[in-house]
């Protein structure tokens, strides 16, 4: 059985693991350097029967499990009372109706899925690339890697890796980690192997606590993901972008300085994009029901400006 | 195999102290695990002294709670009757926790873990050891320091000003340990 990573050995990965200047000096796609025209091209064969899965969750306004504060919905306009009786004989203006909202939310955390840009995160008071952390301000946001990075989207080839499917069983256990050994594993088993430029889901299963135990699930507590030992494996595979029914690292990591060494590493190091909160049940179903575990991945974020993120609604299409 | 967890501050317990000691410390970039906490408070509205306003205000605190302050109509309309002026940091005790919570939920210092039990804590000195399992998992947790919430107070203005002298306490006893190491 693999153990987890020495804590040193992940802090050397800050450097060893470094794409800072790969792509030259002033690199906003990081890991999205790996997806060629090409890359998308080949995408394209992997349509064949005609139809999408989502891979988000709904976004709920109240207490949602998992959320740090709740999604708010204002609406501006409604409908209300234009159905009342005395109003059904206008005409002109008067017959037409409209419903707007203000919409509030903090997509990062447990809850929404979402993109990260390289933004989000900081090591020793840096950006990828260098960057300061400081071009993240309350008055500006982010004057740099914002999500406007991927303004053009992203379209690939995705891979669905389902660990407790390897396990015969329907979740993984919080202490249960994901393991370059068992995305290895999954590869085999689903006939494939992850290439440069892919864009690579992970299911622990979460997903089917969160559908099984509706509003009491419990997103604060520990969980599965990968383990820290992926990181060389992703950068040598040259995978663009992760994705996980998780916010991808393992909670608790153990790890006393490093405590998510997915997204610090992986963000702040490599440029590794990560969407967060995949709602991967669906997906997990279709595919196995088709037995094929790559399909035509599509994401395209909102194009916010100095915003560290975006909700996403990523597509798999078949 | 049992999983180990090591972290430098652990604090078991209920009650607002466990966050205001997370938070506190979390300023200084030490790391914790909180867990066990579930909100004690109930909706008593609670008016933060200036003790309390002092220990809170460098950490950012009074901003993310302003929008929670109650204001001259809420007292109106909750039958209390100070004016927003002479009493302008009144809270409902329950809320001021529930805030702080989702700020320490999104602090990257900050673990924090509903509906776990611990049990098997054995403390030495300040340091600690236990174990922690979600029902099915478990895990080995070290601790650099050990705080126990139980043991701090539950009322509001109390409990900040017993966490700010926890937290300074554990913050000078790095502080000095480290002096030490470097020599």
């Amino acid at each position: 059985m693999p153990t987890p990573t020495d804590e040193n050995e992940i802090l050397g990965w800050f450097d060893e693991l470094s794409n800072w200047e790969r792509w030259g000096t002033d690199d906003r796609l990081g890991t999205l350097n790996h997806l060629t025209p090409a890359k998308r091209i080949q995408s394209t064969a992997l349509v064949k029967e005609g139809f999408s899965v989502s891979c988000s969750w709904d976004i709920k306004t109240g207490q949602q499990p998992g959320a740090t504060v709740e999604s708010q919905r204002y609406m501006l306009s409604t409908g209300l009372g234009l159905d009342e009786p005395d109003r059904q004989n206008l005409f002109g203006a008067g017959r037409a109706g409209a419903a707007q909202e203000y919409i509030g939310m903090v997509f990062h955390g447990l809850d929404v899925t979402h993109l990260d840009s390289l933004a989000h995160l900081f090591w020793d008071g840096k950006m990828y690339g260098g960057a300061p952390a400081s071009l993240v301000s309350d008055r500006q946001g982010a004057l740099k890697h914002d999500v406007l990075a991927l303004s053009e989207g992203v379209i690939t080839r995705g891979v669905l890796l389902d660990i407790p499917r390897l396990r015969g069983r329907d979740v993984l256990d919080a202490d249960d980690y994901v393991y370059p050994e068992d995305l290895e594993a999954a590869e085999q088993a689903a006939g494939l192997k992850l290439e440069p430029g892919d864009v690579l889901l992970v299911r622990t299963g979460e997903g089917f606590s969160r559908i099984q135990e509706k509003k009491n699930y419990n997103a604060n507590k520990p969980r599965s993901g990968y383990q820290a030992a992926c990181l060389p494996w992703l950068h040598e595979r040259g995978i663009a972008m992760i994705g996980s029914d998780v916010a991808q690292d393992v909670s608790p990591s153990g790890y006393k300085n490093v405590s998510m060494p997915i997204h610090m590493v992986g963000i702040v190091a490599m440029g590794l994009w990560l969407i967060d909160n995949c709602q991967l049940e669906d997906l997990a179903k279709t595919c196995a029901e088709l037995g094929r575990w790559e399909f035509q991945f599509m994401l395209a974020p909102i194009r916010f400006q100095g915003v560290t993120g975006s909700p996403v609604n990523p597509l798999a299409i078949f | 195999m049992l999983k180990v967890i090591d972290t430098p501050l652990l604090i078991v317990g209920n009650g607002p102290a466990a966050l205001i000691i997370a938070k506190l410390t979390s300023g200084a970039s030490l790391g914790s695990l909180v867990v066990g906490h579930h909100s004690s408070q109930n909706d008593k509205i609670i008016t933060l002294n200036q003790r309390s306003l002092e220990i809170l205000k460098p950490h950012g605190v009074l901003n993310i709670l302003l929008p929670y302050f109650l204001t001259s109509t809420d007292h109106e309309s909750n039958g209390t009757n100070p004016t927003n002026a002479e009493h302008p940091c009144s809270i409902k005790a329950s809320v001021f926790e529930q805030v702080l919570k989702h700020h320490c939920v999104v602090n990257m210092n900050i673990t924090l873990f509903d509906g776990m039990t611990v049990f098997d804590i054995k403390t030495d000195r300040h340091a600690a050891t236990a174990t922690m399992t979600d029902g099915k998992s478990h895990w080995q947790l070290e601790a650099d320091t050990f705080v126990n919430a139980y043991d701090q107070p539950t009322e509001l203005n109390a409990a900040i000003a017993a966490s700010a002298t926890v937290a300074k306490t554990i913050l000078e006893k790095i502080k000095a340990n480290t002096l030490i190491t470097n020599g």
